[in-house]
């Protein structure tokens, strides 16, 4: 909220200097985010002169001569306005003056004519206003005297950062409370502003009392949306605009000026912070008011001319036709205040917040009115509010208040009262609050409080909804008292074991391993295309479905991601079109789908996943890069991954063509103890070319938590081998469809006490062997743990090896 | 004298020439084989002056010493011609193996060069072990939570203006993107019995989008219950971490605010690490005011506060009995802040100049 300086100084007396008002509240929870301040110019350089004499240019038709008196000296002055006669009092830049263009006035010669400075217009020195003219002053301006003093430009405005449960500081009176009792100022009794300029003799609100009956009658049919309303007429207006002072502030907090009616309302709701509401009389259906649930009601024009559906619980006000306002919300365009306007009736109510929010919310209307009531009115000032604005704006529309004021329905004198136990102030902060300073603290922000049997007891005013509890109060004691008073003290704990999620020291691990072996981590968003999510299903059962999202930022972020590989594809692309040749890459992450039940009850399902890719040459031992990536340098990724996993066997791969993201001959399904733990593949050529990606690469994507619950224990120690070992090569003629695995788990399946390990050297096609087929070079380690085995021992032993994988392979040994 | 006759004068010149004949030889020996060729053929068993050597018995006794001390003068004579040339050969064939030609040091290292890990994890496996060394065990929870937890039970009702504080994702059929870490304190509380004290890191959501914000973004939230726990102990762990963080002299401010689920609350102020809380920068950019704080000299680090006894009566702790304090750190803040990277979309650009800079 934009909150004036010397507005905060009509309530509050000897207010201290901005930067310690500013520091004060931002130290006690009112953050002061920013400080306009007043241009910084030399006063000299924009003062109030006195048009002597006006006469045309000479060499322009547009533009005229002034002479002007600037309080020292007569000046010439070239001007492209026409607003202004001879005795005027205008705004004169002087030669060096900067305006809020940025431009600096010289002294120079226009067709002509000398001109020793500049007469401005309101944009021209980032005032108030929008007339194109330049601005003509009152009389009492004297020339020479600082412009900004006169225009009331010289102010401080402070940007303040409200928090929700502050809704008594929406108002300049809430601000200049909080800074009384922030800057230990006297706040009783607190001065209600005056009614006419600022500095003006102030003025009671007794003296505000009206008489009589009103015109009007009102009636609150819905208690639970509406707590109370008033209502006040005002006749024989003029609409015009509103003075000069009320503008000034108006635009200092934001708001633009735009008659004499609306200005009053919104000056008011920003001074004291009550919502009002001023409808046309005349348009008004007969002379009941009454505030209920739109119940049956469809629909409801508000005042900018758009039709709103309304909810059976919106609160309306409604005349004897029909809805005239959405309640606590926006008015109604049919009776709202225009040019031809004498007659209003000025509404101040007290809406429920609840009600209020979910109206506004639902509608996309926020309004200072809404925001409010969301936050909490005080209700010591809903019928001073409506006093205050009906006498502001009989004075500025030279009207006259007609009747008293119409109620309905009570408004609350005070809150709660809360007991306050002094022992759990200390419990709560550490260090005893004396009771004494505990009152004061409370005192200061208008909470009456005394103490009885040992405790306090504070009545909770009006204008603190959100004090509702003791803890409410503790907080208000401690800002008061001050944060920093409170010095920190280490905490006393029994010890105990801090512990981290296996699935996380995992991920901690794997993250320095697969950098150290040349790749790089990404985070990518968890947000992903409906398009990529059915490319790449990720590690969710078949059925799963994706979870979309009511709210997406953009379009081609409209689910979340079911798969980490489309954050990494997305980032290879990226790197791709920057030049970057070999990319390796690692993501770990959380992916979800809703993998059961019905769309209305969507039960998500989260996967801490492991992906990774690979694309583009390799480095060898000779400098510079060769080739493309391979499967089996993804494999040795994925080695690495089950060694940090602590499995020593590796996973066991099986080919699958189930893949949609992979490339169905060249991808295989990881498993684990013979559970699916993910899958690993050359990427599916058309996806690669549908994202013109290069066709060679390699992904893989694991459930970190299934690898972590095997949680593998050490194998127990095997004997070390005492005597030397003997190892054969074999060379198999097979088909191209054949597996190197299936050799090697054929002649584990053998269990021959000898074999020691089993292991592929050559994988060879081409010359000598025929098409569709390969050639297999296989090494068996041979060993006994009794003795040296000897030449024939081996020999009788490899050919039973030999002849077992043929025969059940139904391969043959190439000669 | 006739041939076979042993004289001394015979055996002397015998030994002169087995001396001058050994010294040329010894000095010609191509290699270590050539050299222990010509030794065997002096020294040896067989060799020229240890046949010379056995004559000696055929002198009388009265020239016997002085032939020998002919003999070992010359077999000294001899031992050194040997270990010179042996030495001379031993260096040239050490400057032979030594010659080859010169290994590029500079050309690169085999093998894919060393990857990066990314600089959100560093940090926040930097922050989370700091709290797991002040005893803070790490809790994980869901990042598609539903309302009660992450809005009613940290005393956020529905139609409560509190929740313009966090624009929140919604999904469709009435869950939504977890706005804060702070749903896992409830589900923790919910299963275990205080004393506790726990970090939550993890992914959360907004709906924002700018230089400052990104629509996901990483929290740590904290939590400690037992009996006694006080603000006072707040501002000391809070302090002694960001002081681990930023440095020992880090000045730190306590700030009364207001978050839903904690009360009193606080916001925590760091003197600004870039200009060391002067609020001045660089003379001439932004009018000598320091980009990073705006010249303020302070920079909003974290959200704190006590636990409200609300939350705690909603999970089921008697607020009589315990008490605790909650915290939530912004991680791209930090690192931001730390690593002075000035845009937080350069974290999910996937950028590897700029990954590769950490």
């Amino acid at each position: 909220m934009r909150v004036p300086y010397s507005w905060l100084g009509e309530f509050v007396e000897n207010l201290p200097a901005p930067d310690v008002v500013a520091e004060r509240l931002t130290m006690s929870g009112l953050e002061v985010e920013s400080i306009e301040r007043p241009p910084e110019m030399p006063a000299e350089l924009l003062v109030v002169a006195r048009i002597e004499e006006k006469r045309p240019h000479p060499n322009a038709d547009r533009l005229s001569l002034c002479t002007v008196f600037d309080g020292e000296m007569i000046r010439e002055i070239v001007c492209g306005a026409q607003n202004m006669e001879a005795g005027d009092h205008v705004v004169l830049a002087k030669p060096g003056a900067r305006m809020a263009g940025g431009m600096t006035i010289k002294k120079s010669k226009i067709r002509g004519a000398v001109s020793e400075g500049m007469l401005c217009s309101s944009a021209e020195i980032g005032a108030w206003g929008d007339s194109p003219g330049i601005i003509i002053l009152a009389e009492s301006a004297e020339p020479g005297a600082a412009a900004y003093d006169v225009l009331g430009l010289d102010d401080c405005v402070f940007e303040l950062g409200i928090t929700p449960n502050r809704g008594d500081c929406l108002s300049i009176r809430g601000v200049a409370r909080e800074v009384a009792a922030v800057c230990r100022l006297s706040t009783s009794p607190m001065l209600m502003p005056s009614l006419g300029s600022p500095g003006a003799t102030p003025v009671r609100v007794s003296e505000l009392e009206s008489k009589g009956d009103s015109p009007f009658e009102v009636e609150v049919e819905e208690r639970d949306g509406c707590l109370a309303y008033r209502g006040i007429v005002v006749d024989g207006l003029r609409i015009g605009s509103s003075p000069d002072w009320m503008q000034r502030r108006l635009a200092a907090c934001g708001l633009r000026p735009i008659n004499n009616i609306v200005d009053v309302t919104n000056y008011v709701l920003f001074e004291l912070g009550q919502p009002l509401h001023a409808f046309d009389t005349a348009l008004l259906a007969g002379n009941r008011i009454s505030a209920r649930s739109a119940g049956a009601l469809r629909e409801f024009i508000t005042l900018d001319d758009e039709t709103r559906e309304l909810e059976p619980s919106d609160i309306v006000i409604c005349d004897g036709s029909g809805p005239v306002a959405l309640g606590g919300v926006m008015g109604g365009a049919s009776t709202a205040v225009s040019d031809s306007t004498t007659s209003i009736f000025l509404e101040a109510a007290l809406f429920d917040s609840a009600r209020i929010r979910s109206t506004a919310r639902r509608l996309g209307l926020l309004s200072d009115s809404s925001y409010r009531f969301e936050r909490g009115v005080d209700s010591a000032m809903t019928e001073t509010a409506l006093l205050r604005a009906a006498a502001l704006i009989a004075k500025t529309g030279g009207g006259v208040i007609r009747g008293g004021v119409a109620r309905a329905g009570e408004l609350p004198v005070h809150g709660p009262v809360v007991r306050l136990r002094p022992e759990r102030i200390e419990r709560v902060l550490g260090s005893p609050v004396p009771t004494g300073d505990a009152l004061a603290a409370l005192c200061r922000l208008g909470i009456k409080a005394g103490e009885t049997g040992g405790a306090i007891e504070a009545r909770v005013p009006t204008h603190r909804p959100d004090i509702e509890a003791e803890i409410d109060l503790i907080e208000e004691v401690a800002r008061i008292h001050g944060y920093e008073k409170f010095t920190p003290e280490m905490p006393v704990f029994s010890m105990h074991a801090a512990e981290t999620p296996p699935v996380r020291s995992f991920a901690q691990r794997l993250r320095s391993e697969l950098a150290a072996i040349g790749l790089s981590e990404i985070v990518a968003l968890s947000f992903c295309s409906a398009e990529m999510n059915r490319a790449c299903p990720g590690l969710h059962t078949a059925e799963a479905r994706a979870l979309k999202l009511r709210n997406p930022l953009r379009a081609d972020e409209g689910e979340m991601r079911k798969s980490l590989l489309p954050g990494l594809l997305d980032a290879l692309r990226t790197n791709c079109r920057n030049g970057v040749r070999t990319v390796d890459l690692f993501c770990s992450g959380r992916t979800m789908a809703a993998d059961h039940g019905s769309a209305e009850a969507v039960e998500p399902v989260e996967i801490d996943a492991l992906a990774a890719l690979i694309c583009g040459p390799r480095r060898g031992r000779e400098p510079g890069l060769v080739g493309e990536a391979s499967f089996a340098d993804l494999k040795a990724v994925l080695s690495r991954v089950a060694r940090s996993a602590g499995i020593r066997e590796g996973f066991e791969l099986v080919p699958t063509d189930k893949r949609p993201e992979l490339h169905p001959r060249a991808a295989a399904d990881i498993r684990f103890s013979g559970e699916s733990v993910g899958s690993v593949g050359q990427l599916h050529p058309l996806l690669a070319e549908t994202l013109e990606l290069n066709q060679h690469t390699y992904v893989f994507e694991i459930d970190s938590r299934k690898l972590v619950a095997y949680a593998p224990r050490h194998p127990g120690l095997k004997q070390v081998a005492r005597f030397p070992s003997s190892a054969r090569d074999v060379s198999f003629l097979a088909s191209e469809e054949l597996l190197a695995g299936d050799i090697v788990a054929t002649i584990d399946g053998l269990q021959e006490p000898l074999v020691e390990m089993v292991e592929i050297f050559d994988d060879y096609r081409g010359r000598g062997v025929e098409a569709g087929n390969k050639a297999l070079g296989i090494t068996v380690v041979y060993r006994s743990g009794k003795g040296t085995l000897t030449e024939e021992e081996v020999s009788a032993v490899h050919a039973r090896v030999v002849a077992a994988v043929t025969r059940r392979l139904n391969i043959s040994v190439r000669g | 004298m006739t041939a076979g006759t042993v004289t001394l004068a015979s055996i002397e010149r015998e030994l002169e020439d087995i001396e001058r004949d050994a010294v040329v030889r010894a000095a010609e020996a191509a290699d270590a084989a050539a050299l222990e060729a010509v030794r065997v053929g002096v020294l040896g068993k067989k060799g020229s002056l240890t046949k010379v050597l056995r004559g000696l018995a055929g002198l009388d006794g009265g020239e016997r010493p002085q032939a020998g001390q002919v003999a070992n003068r010359v077999k000294k004579a001899v031992d050194e011609a040997l270990a010179v040339r042996r030495e001379a050969i031993g260096t040239a064939r050490l400057a032979a193996r030594l010659g080859g030609p010169q290994v590029d040091v500079t050309l690169p290292a085999s093998g894919q060069p060393t990857g990066h890990v990314h600089p959100l994890s560093v940090v926040m496996d930097e922050l989370c072990g700091i709290f797991l060394s002040l005893g803070f065990s790490i809790a994980e929870g869901p990042e598609v939570e539903d309302d009660f937890h992450n809005f009613e039970a940290l005393n956020i009702p529905a139609d409560h203006p509190a929740r313009d504080m966090q624009d929140t994702f919604f999904i469709e059929g009435g869950r939504l993107l977890r706005t804060h870490t702070s749903p896992v304190q409830v589900r923790t509380m919910k299963g275990t019995e205080p004393p506790l004290m726990i970090v939550a890191p993890g992914a959360v959501y907004r709906h924002d989008d700018d230089v400052t914000h990104s629509p996901m973004f990483h929290q740590i939230e904290g939590l400690m219950v037992g009996r006694g726990v006080t603000f006072r102990n707040l501002k000391a762990v809070l302090t002694e971490f960001l002081a681990r963080i930023f440095g020992p002299d880090l000045a730190v401010k306590f700030r009364p605010s207001y978050f839903p689920f904690t009360e009193p609350s606080a916001e925590v102020d760091i003197g600004c690490v870039m200009c060391r809380g002067t609020g001045s920068g660089d003379a001439g950019a932004d009018a000598g005011r320091c980009k990073v704080c705006k010249g303020t000299g302070w920079l909003e680090i974290l959200g704190c506060g006590m636990v409200h006894p609300k939350v705690f009566a909603d999970v089921g702790y008697d607020p009589e009995v315990y008490t605790g304090f909650a915290f939530g750190i912004g991680v791209e803040r930090i690192a931001m802040l730390k690593l002075r990277i000035d845009d937080i979309r350069l974290f999910y650009g996937h950028d590897m100049r700029f990954l590769a800079q950490f």
